[in-house]
């Protein structure tokens, strides 16, 4: 009876402590060369965390580098060849925002200096430099 | 008075559980610490592919091959030659000297696109680096770093205070649910403390059944109720009702116990009503200052994982056994609702209001019934 006892007591604790959901780290970089001078346009959407949107003087349109948790978000990083778009950021993978739950999240953006871009964002819960 | 004896059986049973408690939560820290381990090899360095394309399934990324598709091993495109993509490897790396038409995409590798070398799609790198080196790629060049489930850093101070704020908040929740015990349930509270101090063994006995217990009085409830047919309508509100009074007797027993381990530290001199609450409510924080100390310690270790998981489990095991012994205190004292009555009927009988004078009208006592004479033996 006590043994029985000590081993579900031992099995609460346990269960206790066990961290409820773990969280899902990933870092994504992406880029894409430039392949002519046309005017181009770049979204970014951001739902948490830190930005940093910065110019580059390279042969490369753009270049991200991102850390997401992959619990809370998925990572955009696509491109629109007939529009010219390119799309990158992280897009909230649940219906309501997680406040303060975004610690760790961060975009950093590298955007070319050679091509004219126009820049649209679309932010949540982020601050950062621009 | 209690028996020396019992006190120390008291004390060794106390002792035990904390143990157990203790040994618990260490199993559990090393437990959680290796399989995190396991999680941080499987995932830096073989993580499985299908779990890692199921988690890109669902962000706006250029579309990855099926599991299927990817071919163990390296692979070099030679110069001058083109291979029709989506070209897709695991385990080794792509040497890209020709021309890969379509998407190249490897898994554990990387992607080194030499001068003259041409990706027409995409490149991605799983685990692995895409390095352009003089060649050129036409689509998006992705790398998931070899860094894949590794936790971001954390501002250690940030969580730290988080943690302690929490504490603190627990610390005036429970103040301010003693104060309001204190004024609308003092002697119950007063008589649990007391059966906490004189049944300490059988408090935690009574409070592991009442643990035990309460799912199934619950369930049983409910049957009971459904099988009366017109009490199925008062099911959700017996549940509820049900799961408030317990909650109740959780908090009572809870702050009784506060209230012992304060007057351990101070105990209450004996005075009037107003003198002996104020003493509770001393002893009472003082005991919540107490249980909520190893908590506010094991957030202070917020910043070392494997201390605040052990840190947590002492804290879960003390407040765990303060909670079940006030739990079997509330139970064997019955909340305190008997004596609870009974001081309440002294004092109803101290007060003045029925110090009234003697009635000097009353009713007229009636006349003493006459004996009737019996009739004589013939």
């Amino acid at each position: 009876m006590n043994a029985a006892r000590a081993v579900g007591v031992i099995l609460a604790t346990v269960a206790a402590a066990t961290p409820a959901s773990a969280q899902q780290w990933r870092t994504l970089e992406s880029s894409r060369q430039i392949r002519s001078t046309d005017a181009a346009t770049v979204r970014v959407e951001y739902a948490a965390g830190t930005i940093d949107l910065l110019p580059m003087s390279d042969v490369l349109l753009y270049r991200m580098t991102l850390t997401y948790d992959a619990e809370r978000s998925q990572p955009i990083a696509a491109f629109d060849e007939a529009a010219g778009t390119v799309t990158i950021g992280t897009r909230s993978a649940s219906s309501h925002w997680d406040h303060g739950k975004s610690d760790g999240s961060t975009f950093r953006a590298e955007l070319s200096r050679n091509v004219p871009l126009r820049v649209s964002m679309e932010l949540g819960a982020a601050r950062g430099t621009i | 008075m209690r028996p020396e004896g019992m006190v120390a059986r008291h004390a060794r049973a106390l002792v035990s559980v904390i143990a157990v408690l203790v040994v618990g939560a260490l199993v559990s820290a090393f437990t959680w610490r290796d399989t995190q381990q396991v999680q941080d090899s499987t995932q830096t360095k073989a993580p499985q592919l299908s779990a890692v394309l199921a988690g890109l399934a669902g962000g706006d990324l250029p579309p990855l091959p099926a599991e299927r598709a990817f071919k163990p091993g390296a692979m070099t495109i030679a110069a001058g030659s083109r291979v029709d993509g989506p070209v897709a490897i695991s385990g080794g790396s792509a040497e890209v000297y020709g021309t890969v038409n379509g998407d190249l995409v490897t898994f554990g590798g990387d992607i080194n696109v030499h001068e003259r070398g041409e990706i027409t799609g995409n490149a991605i790198a799983i685990g692995g680096v895409v390095h352009v080196r003089g060649g050129h790629v036409g689509g998006q060049t992705l790398t998931l770093s070899s860094e894949f489930g590794a936790p971001a850093p954390v501002d250690a101070s940030k969580r730290v205070m988080q943690q302690l704020a929490l504490v603190g908040g627990w610390l005036c929740v429970l103040i301010g649910l003693s104060v309001g015990v204190l004024v609308l349930a003092s002697d119950n509270l007063s008589a649990v403390a007391d059966a906490l101090e004189r049944h300490y063994g059988s408090t935690i006995v009574a409070g592991l059944a009442g643990q035990v217990a309460f799912a199934p009085l619950l369930v049983a409830l409910i049957v009971a109720l459904v099988l009366s047919v017109l009490g199925i309508l008062l099911v959700p509100f017996a549940a509820v009702a049900y799961v408030i009074l317990a909650a109740g007797l959780i908090s009572v027993g809870f702050l009784a116990t506060a209230v012992v381990i304060g007057r351990g530290w101070r105990s209450a001199a004996p005075g009037s009503d107003r003198a002996r609450r104020a003493a509770t409510l001393q002893a009472m924080v003082v005991g919540i200052v107490v249980l909520l100390l190893p908590w506010a310690l094991a957030a202070l270790l917020a910043a070392w994982p494997v201390a605040e998981t052990l840190a947590r489990g002492v804290a879960f095991a003390i407040t765990w056994v303060a909670a079940t012994a006030g739990i079997g205190a509330t139970l064997i004292s019955r909340a305190g609702i008997t004596r609870a009555q009974s001081r309440q009927a002294v004092r109803a009988m101290a007060s003045p209001s029925w110090q009234t004078p003697t009635p000097v009208s009353g009713v007229v006592a009636a006349r003493r019934p006459a004996a009737t004479p019996t009739a004589g033996p013939r």
